[in-house]
């Protein structure tokens, strides 16, 4: 029987016999890391946050000393200028953390920091997984802070907050502040304006009414000039470029209805809408707060993926270690990098050799063997080998940051699809202006001294209430939907894109396939030992590597086998002994002789006992359970699906023959992966899927891009949409979705124009009072939101 | 009816005092984080925990044991 771990829920290897007492029971740990956090938990008293969490936690990592000193770096003063607030006493800074599952992980990070003597001050926010930090530097480090969050299995880093976003944060406070005293007014309002409906069938004093007409013109004043102020902004922004914007026929009519109902009050004859503009004006605020909501969590999601950690380089000077910035680096310098570490900068092998995981720049998931007097670039890893290297240029050179900067660049060209309802705008204001023009002619020459209100009533009828609530709350019910199931969208533009797309691009590894390796295939020649046994055994042995192989045995560790004597050949495997027997594990070329390996030649790993061969492995980067489905809704949907790797023409072909799609282009680099795209979008309507750096400056490039979960942080920087969830699945959600979410648009527009072409013929013949107007501009709004609601469903 | 002159401009005081706490209520971040708020009522506040130490005693004695 299998139990699972109390703190993160993973399944708990067999032999592991770590178990944490929490609430008086012995609760079941998955490994040491997860032992830990859990032990400072109940050390630091914090039991409550098991209690009350609703969500598992992440599994925890054991702490390594070289984390540590990489943290230390940050204490720089220099560096801290950039993300940091300083005054004489304290100093203050926002980190992102990784690993909020739910807002119990708020309060524990928050108590634990409570108790270190030296932090100020700690708030987290649990929504957008950051946390504010005031500590007094005299008294403690930023680093030290960093570690006590680490201890309870957070990672928190600072980060590189835009400075969008901070006036992002304003705009939200004064956003809210609007909404409040529009709806608390609005209602004040609204109670008035049933007291004046009833005074006219019943008699009202005048005294009475002018008095309530009077109250209405002042609760309403603040709604009208400081609840309704961004219409303006947006309306004279729209004008300045010569357009016409939504904004533009709502603030008309703001403006229009107000004035003409305070002079309805002072001058004491016509009719009042103060109930209609404000009740207009607070429905409007609604679904533009709704709208920024959602883009505001966007844009902080993605802002938390702009970690400002250090690289660092262990760099050699006059033959001493020193841990530094990998930015400070500088041409010729010698510098040492460990197995398993990321190469700091691009530059060439002086001594050593190791295998280079270069998978992030080229899509390739097999490590490639490089020794003394080869190219090595920034950001790829480094496998079992120790190597030195002399740093080629300076560091805003590399490859890496080449790459960064091509995608940047591509940003800019991005191809856009005109919006739907700035389109429909121009026309709508066209026409309501010239009707009630038109109005305003014809009642001049009948009924002069109703030709004014007649007007008015027209422009107060037609208000596009509905109308411009139309797109923005589907859109933002999409997006809380998709949300919901683990798909961030970032730009706006997306899902009226997508419904369009007719081609989609995928990236190889790591997108169509897994980019991990599992064990595919197992042949015993020996048959006194079972398959368990001898995959426990090879996990054992394999657990000493920092192959990508390596990763593939994880799942079949016990830990009651455990090897003496390890030793780890780089490049080729591992050897070690167990219960007196030695084992050589790794590829077939190092360990088996000619005639043996022309028979097992395809396999990727096999084990030696006593030089005698007992098992092979064979692995193989797995594609996704979902791509082959997600590929067969494509196909039903006429979309045209395409590969574009950077993999050579035999991993291409083995993921083709599996999947079948339409067009394959193998051995690209990002540069050939672009122009590709381009071509492509001279025809067709382009999204790309893809998770590496390579993909990012793609990304800038297509129409529509969508970065899996599980990438690097660069091409997820640079997407339109994160599959959060890290399933290819969910694409098909996505498009579901954005269809749906355009059927709703046009049939809001559609009841929403209908409502107005009721109204209008009313209007315009004069039979239309200022209750009619309120109650169909309500009753048509609220149809219409309810109408985005169910896409929430 | 008379009675409206008083009645409304108590209305009015009330919903005056009413947006000031709001605004209170923006300006020191309450709206920031509606997630955390929540569930901030579950936990106490207090520093040290009688059944902790029991635990504490409950781990020593499994440190023996194991």
């Amino acid at each position: 029987m299998t139990t699972s771990c109390f703190h993160c829920g993973e399944v708990v290897p067999k032999g592991i016999g770590l178990s944490v007492i929490i609430d008086s029971f012995n609760q079941p740990m998955c490994c040491l890391g997860c032992h830990s956090v859990a032990t400072t938990i109940i050390e630091n008293n914090l039991t409550e946050y098991y209690r009350f969490r609703t969500e598992t936690a992440q599994k925890g990592q054991a702490l390594i000393p070289q984390q540590l000193k990489q943290n230390e770096l940050l204490d720089d003063d220099a560096l801290q200028d950039e993300f940091t607030y300083k005054t004489e006493h304290y100093r203050e800074t926002i980190l992102t953390i990784d690993g909020i599952s739910c807002a119990a992980c708020a309060w524990l990070i928050e108590m634990q920091l409570a108790k270190v003597s030296g932090v100020i001050k700690v708030n987290v926010n649990a929504t957008t997984q950051r946390a504010t930090i005031r500590w007094d530097n005299e008294q403690i480090k930023l680093s030290i802070i960093l570690f006590e969050i680490d201890k309870i299995g957070y990672q928190a880093l600072p980060f590189k907050a835009s400075q969008l976003e901070e006036s992002n944060q304003k705009l939200s406070k004064a956003f809210i502040k609007r909404l409040g005293i529009s709806g608390i007014l609005m209602m004040q309002i609204m109670m008035i304006a049933t007291g004046l409906y009833f005074g006219d069938v019943s008699d009202m004093s005048t005294i009475n009414r002018i008095y309530l007409r009077w109250i209405s013109f002042l609760l309403a004043l603040p709604i009208i000039t400081y609840g309704a102020f961004p219409f303006y902004i947006g309306a004279i922004k729209a004008i300045k470029v010569k357009r016409l914007s939504m904004d533009v026929p709502v603030s008309i009519a703001i403006i229009l209805a107000f004035i003409a109902s305070a002079w309805a009050t002072f001058s004491q004859q016509g009719e009042v809408y103060f109930e209609s503009v404000s009740m207009f004006t607070f429905l409007l605020l609604i679904g533009k707060f709704l709208e920024f909501r959602a883009r505001l969590r966007a844009a902080q999601t993605s802002a938390n993926l702009l970690k400002l950690m250090p690289m660092t380089a262990t760099i050699v000077i006059n033959e001493v270690e020193q841990l530094i910035a990998a930015t400070k680096l500088k041409a010729f310098d010698i510098v040492i990098v460990k197995p398993g570490e990321i190469i700091p900068a691009d530059g060439v092998i002086i001594s050593g050799n190791s295998q280079l995981n270069e998978s992030m720049l080229t899509g390739e998931l097999l490590p490639i063997t490089k020794s003394t007097g080869e190219s090595v670039f920034a950001g790829t890893i480094n496998g079992d080998g120790n190597l030195n290297l002399e740093v080629k240029q300076n560091n805003q050179h590399s490859f890496l940051s080449q790459l960064i900067r091509l995608s940047e660049s591509s940003q800019t060209h991005k191809p856009k699809i005109a919006q739907l309802s700035d389109k429909i705008a121009q026309y709508f204001v066209g026409i309501i202006l010239l009707t009630a023009i038109c109005t305003a002619i014809y009642w001049q020459q009948h009924l002069p001294e109703q030709a004014f209100w007649i007007t008015l009533s027209v422009l107060v009828a037609t208000c596009p209430c509905a109308l411009s609530l139309a797109t923005p709350t589907a859109l933002t019910c999409a997006t809380v939907k998709l949300n919901g199931n683990g798909i961030l969208v970032k730009s706006s533009h997306v899902m009226e894109t997508l419904p369009h797309i007719d081609c989609v691009a995928f990236d190889k590894t790591g997108t169509l396939t897994t980019g991990e390796f599992v064990i595919d295939k197992i042949t015993l020649l020996d048959t006194s030992k079972n398959k368990e046994q001898l995959l426990a055994i090879a996990a054992a042995l394999e657990s000493y590597s920092e192959h990508p192989l390596a990763k593939a045995f994880v799942a079949y560790r016990n830990f009651d086998i455990n090897i003496s004597n390890p030793t780890v050949k780089p490049g080729a495997g591992i050897t070690g002994e167990y219960n007196h027997l030695s084992y050589k594990i790794g590829k077939p070329s190092w360990l088996l002789s000619a005639n043996t390996l022309s028979q097992y030649n395809d396999a990727q790993c096999v084990l030696i006992e006593d030089n005698r061969l007992i098992a092979v492995f064979y692995l193989q980067d797995n594609i996704r359970d979902d791509a082959a489905s997600l590929l067969a809704y494509l196909k039903v949907h006429n979309i045209d699906t395409m590969m574009i790797s950077g993999d050579s023409q035999a991993g291409c072909d083995k993921v083709q023959s599996e999947l079948k799609l339409n067009t394959i282009h193998s051995n690209l680099s990002a540069r050939d992966k672009m122009k590709i795209i381009k071509t492509r979008q001279k025809k067709h309507t382009v999204a790309m899927l893809g998770d590496g750096v390579n993909d990012a400056p793609v990304f800038g490039s297509a129409h529509v891009s969508i970065a899996m979960g599980g990438g690097t942080d660069i091409a997820k920087n640079g997407a339109d949409v994160i599959l959060l969830n890290n399933k290819l699945g969910t694409v098909k959600t996505l498009r579901d979705v954005a269809q749906k979410t355009k059927t709703v648009i046009w049939q809001n527009y559609f009841w929403a124009f209908g409502y107005n072409a009721i109204i209008l013929p009313l209007a315009i013949s004069g039979h239309i009072t200022p209750y009619m107007a309120v109650i169909g501009m309500s009753a048509s709004s609220i149809l219409v939101i309810s109408n985005s609601l169910r896409l929430l469903k | 009816m008379s009675i409206i002159y008083i009645l409304i401009p108590i209305a009015i005081l009330l919903t005056a005092i009413g947006i000031y706490i709001f605004f209170w209520a923006v300006k020191t971040e309450q709206f920031d984080d509606l997630e955390k708020q929540g569930l901030s009522i579950l936990f106490d506040e207090q520093e040290e925990l009688p059944p902790a130490e029991e635990n504490d005693k409950l781990r020593k004695e499994n440190k023996n044991g194991s």
